[in-house]
């Protein structure tokens, strides 16, 4: 009934955890402000449902999960279409990565994104995302083999 | 190769917004979804609005779905509420009279209809035809301190004519004059509540204004609210039942009135 049962203990998660799963929304996007938009609405899902939360093993992953979500569902998700300008002051080595991995097909820079950023295992992505282990796999070899192509690509000009 | 320590880096320079503006938000929108669903499901019985929009927040992702919850009857029929299932805030109910506790020592018995919802330990309970809320006025319940921005609620006065007056009197609202009414035996004042028609909610957040209650469970409604306020002494305790609908249109709060009509109190311990 109140408002504030349980998000006490929330509070403290989002203390922990709100910029990784930024960034890593920032990652899979491209665009912060809708990284974050997406972490914050995961987070207030979580508030809403926070008995559901707290029969979870891993609240983390199961805001990771709802902000994904949000990103997939009509949530400007065009990292596609665009090339990313973060809002904040990030460097070029973080604008080339970025701008790489939103080269990439979306499914392969969701499975990049989430094992190399958020460490996830094979395993783990592919219950998180609801895929069969062998397409994460695949997904995740040709995504590293075309992001590592699209960054060569970028650092050849600047050592000729 | 990628510099993922790198771009781990950028979350540093991150503000995350406060918490607290989140659980705002959160308990706004669940205000707002309670009010308009039962608002919308008004709006259908009284064949006003074929096609309304009941204003649904993405579900997120997909959830259990549970079992009824076993029904445990009293002596004389009157079930309690069941446990709600695992993870679920809104208990669906059969039809049928109900022990709804307002604390460890003082319930209201309502009968309620087939399909109504309990949320969490009775707070509100609801139908397609009414949202009903019940508490009992502890010396937390005030009125709001700003009805435009913030959520601090001002504790009124400990007696009863001290909450009446302070509902009639809190800035934005628009208040009947009370009338006396008797639930359940207890006898109290009637309120109907509106939004002053001469205020300007649209700076306010969501525009939306903050109804007196507790904090953290106190209301925020639209200029469009209409409210029934029950304000009863019930043994010497106060208790506050409220009939919410927003945006209201017509007279869909006559449902609720029924519902009020049925009420009596039962000391529980």
């Amino acid at each position: 009934m109140d408002g504030r049962r349980g998000a006490d203990d929330l509070d403290v998660l989002y203390a922990g955890c709100y910029r990784r799963l930024v960034v890593q929304m920032y990652a899979i996007c491209g665009v912060m402000a809708d990284a974050e938009d997406a972490v914050q609405e995961a987070f207030i899902t979580a508030i809403r449902k926070r008995r559901t939360l707290q029969a979870v093993q891993n609240p983390e992953a199961w805001i990771r999960t709802v902000a994904l979500h949000r990103l997939h569902h009509g949530w400007r998700h065009q990292a596609a279409e665009r090339l990313p300008k973060p809002a904040v002051d990030v460097g070029p080595e973080h604008v080339a990565l970025v701008t790489a991995l939103g080269l990439l097909d979306a499914g392969q820079r969701e499975v990049v994104v989430l094992h190399h950023l958020a460490d996830l295992s094979v395993a783990e992505i592919a219950a998180d995302l609801g895929l069969p282990v062998g397409t994460v796999k695949s997904r995740l070899g040709r995504g590293r083999a075309r992001l590592g192509e699209l960054l060569a690509e970028r650092e050849e000009p600047s050592h000729g | 190769m990628a510099d993922w320590n790198s771009l781990r880096e950028v979350g540093e320079d991150l503000t995350p917004p406060a918490f607290d503006s989140l659980v705002r938000t959160a308990r706004s929108r669940e205000r707002r979804t309670r009010i308009a669903a039962v608002t919308g499901a008004l709006a259908l019985v009284a064949g006003a609005a074929v096609g309304i929009g009941l204003t649904r927040d993405d579900p997120g992702p997909p959830e259990p779905v549970h079992d009824p919850a076993p029904v445990v009857e009293l002596p004389g029929g009157v079930r309690l509420l069941p446990d709600p299932a695992d993870g679920e805030d809104v208990t669906t109910l059969e039809a049928g009279r109900y022990r709804v506790p307002l604390d460890d020592v003082l319930a209201i018995e309502v009968d309620l209809p087939d399909g109504s919802h309990v949320e969490g330990d009775g707070l509100y309970l609801s139908s397609p035809t009414f949202l009903l809320k019940s508490e009992i006025a502890t010396d937390r319940f005030g009125v709001a301190k700003d009805w435009c921005h913030g959520d601090d609620i001002v504790p009124v006065g400990p007696t009863f004519d001290d909450l009446v007056q302070a509902i009639r009197t809190q800035p934005g609202l628009l208040v009947e004059a009370p009338r006396p009414v008797t639930v359940g035996g207890a006898p109290g004042q009637y309120l109907r509540v509106r939004i002053d028609p001469t205020v300007d909610a649209s700076p306010c957040r969501d525009g939306q204004i903050n109804l007196p209650g507790i904090h953290g469970t106190n209301n925020n409604v639209t200029p469009a609210y209409v409210g029934d306020w029950w304000v009863v002494d019930a043994g010497g305790r106060r208790v506050v039942l409220q009939g919410l609908c927003d945006p209201c249109e017509g007279d869909p709060l006559e449902f609720v009135e029924e519902v009020v009509r049925g009420v009596s109190f039962r000391q529980t311990g």
